[in-house]
């Protein structure tokens, strides 16, 4: 993943933006819900306790929300291109009103190509980063591997709650690096206080592109 | 082998006849024996004797059985009481000597030991003594003891709240006990008005009973003080201690007051009671492992329930993204086996 500028519009290196992506994937299904497995991969018992681990997910973090969609793509897609115009196209149908898609957490899976990926929204932008994402897939990875869907999902799940609790417990302590990795590209703070290790590591101008 | 016999026989006949005695030997002898023994004289008549003995009169008997009339008294002098029942009275008195109530009412505050009547020996009563001025030496609560007989009653007119007022002091503080001799089990106890209101009445009763059970286990009256005062004494060091070291010793008086009010004990106020009189300090760790558990469980359930909200930051979109243009890591999960397929493949 290459890192571009904040304000970018497009991507510098592939000139990728949403209005390409549309064009790709214009036939796609737009109405779709948080919980959605178009090729069926996991059973009724499996589906009902991931649903069950979302909804607790919602509860403990009401500003966010998990979403799945698993499909299959007839050659290999880059997915982090399908999960971006997924969370910026689609309509979650069964989404409390006062949520947008901006919240939300996605999780992409390839059935065929066995690949999964994990996109969010805005207000995730200052708590997730690469490394997160790529620790909570790595937690599923091995039971993705065994064909346990369910409990690697499940796994994704939990791993992201204790990141996100770990992240509130520092944004108690000083918001101040969350609110400089968010921060416009033109604004400088002075009076930030030096952060803790982990977010400083991803803290620049630059945001990550593809 | 007869042969040998016979001259054995002969021979031992031989020597015997030569050791016995001699006819003339033995008169010898019993001549010997006469010249030695000095007879007594035999008694001899007087010539009064003689004169009386003649008269007819006797010799001594009548001397006698003059002085025998002599010392006889008349009949209606004697007062002798009438035998029966209802003369004799075996039941002890209750009542104390008005003496004994002045003594008790004026005894010395500083006394430790007051028994006007006299009720130990002088041995027995400076032993108690002694042991109730060292216990003053090495604890903090003094103990006077008022010593009664077995029956008695104190009446109203010694005022128990008199004498314990008299035992009061600035800087230390007093237990008064009411000790029936012989009869351990009505002693009484009772603290000055400081004392009782740092130590309260759970803990009187407690140091009684617990004196009393040991004085009554010996079976000597003088036995019964002495381990009465000791139990006394261990007891009220304990309570002294506890004191140091701030424990409110009153608590239990008010759990016991809550629960006479409410009728019945709740099983809460038990559980704490016992946590106060408990001595196993297993059954104290343990009770606080059980606690430091509970408390662990329901911070777990809160924390698994707390919701987590965080602050919202306006950001800019990015690459014509409306809502989000955070792009994670991708993976893949192919098993090994496939992944070194694809790989051949390619």
């Amino acid at each position: 993943v290459q890192k571009i500028h904040r304000g970018a519009e497009i991507c510098p290196h592939c000139g990728f933006s949403l209005s390409l992506a549309n064009q790709s994937f214009v036939r796609e299904e737009t109405r779709i819900s948080t919980l959605s497995d178009i090729v069926g991969i996991l059973r009724m018992k499996d589906r009902l306790l991931v649903q069950k681990c979302m909804q607790k997910f919602s509860r403990r973090f009401p500003q966010f929300f998990f979403a799945l969609y698993i499909r299959s793509f007839a050659r290999e897609a880059d997915l982090r291109q399908y999960g971006f115009w997924v969370l910026n196209r689609a309509v979650f149908f069964d989404l409390p009103a006062q949520l947008t898609n901006a919240s939300g957490i996605l999780l992409v899976m390839d059935a065929d190509h066995r690949l999964a990926g994990i996109s969010f929204g805005y207000a995730l932008d200052a708590y997730l980063d690469e490394e997160d994402t790529m620790a909570c897939l790595l937690k599923a990875q091995s039971l993705w591997m065994e064909c346990q869907y369910a409990a690697g999902i499940i796994a994704v799940i939990k791993h992201l709650e204790t990141i996100l609790i770990r992240k509130h417990k520092m944004l108690r302590k000083n918001p101040q690096p969350f609110a400089q990795k968010v921060s416009p590209p033109n604004q400088v703070i002075s009076s930030a206080k030096p952060a803790p290790r982990r977010v400083e590591s991803r803290h620049s101008t630059e945001e990550e592109g593809r | 082998m007869k042969a040998k016999l016979c001259l054995s026989l002969l021979c031992c006949g031989i020597v015997f006849s030569l050791l016995a005695p001699t006819p003339a030997q033995e008169a010898q002898a019993e001549a010997e024996a006469e010249a030695v023994v000095e007879w007594e004289p035999l008694p001899q008549w007087s010539q009064d004797d003689l004169t009386k003995i003649e008269k007819g009169e006797n010799l001594i008997s009548g001397e006698l059985f003059d002085i025998a009339e002599a010392q006889e008294q008349p009949a209606e002098a004697l007062d002798l009481p009438l035998p029966g029942p209802e003369i004799v009275d075996d039941t002890p008195s209750t009542d104390i000597p008005e003496t004994a109530l002045a003594a008790y009412a004026q005894s010395d505050p500083l006394a430790w030991l007051i028994d006007p009547q006299k009720i130990l020996s002088q041995q027995q009563f400076l032993d108690a003594e002694n042991f109730l001025q060292y216990h003053s030496g090495v604890s903090k609560i003094d103990i006077h003891v008022y010593l009664f007989d077995r029956d008695q009653i104190i009446p109203a007119s010694l005022e128990r709240s008199a004498l314990i007022a008299k035992h009061a002091k600035k800087d230390r503080e007093t237990a008064v006990i009411f000790y029936f001799y012989e009869s351990p089990e009505r002693t009484e106890m009772n603290f000055g008005e400081a004392t009782r209101r740092k130590i309260g009445d759970f803990e009187r009763k407690r140091c009684l009973v617990s004196s009393i059970q040991a004085a009554v286990g010996k079976s000597q009256p003088e036995d019964q003080l002495e381990g009465l005062c000791v139990q006394m004494s261990i007891m009220l060091y304990r309570l002294e201690k506890a004191l140091k070291q701030g424990i409110d010793l009153t608590a239990a008086d008010t759990l016991t007051n809550q629960n006479e009010q409410q009728g019945k004990a709740s099983p809460f106020a038990k559980a704490i009671q016992l946590w106060g009189t408990t001595q196993s300090y297993r059954l104290r760790v343990a009770s606080a492992l059980l606690l430091i558990g509970m408390a662990w469980i329901i911070f777990a359930v809160r924390r698994s329930r707390r919701s987590y909200t965080f602050e919202e930051f306006d950001i800019p979109p990015r690459l014509g993204g409306d809502h989000g243009a955070g792009v994670g890591a991708v993976i893949s999960y192919l098993p090994y086996e496939r992944k070194r397929k694809n790989s051949d493949r390619g």
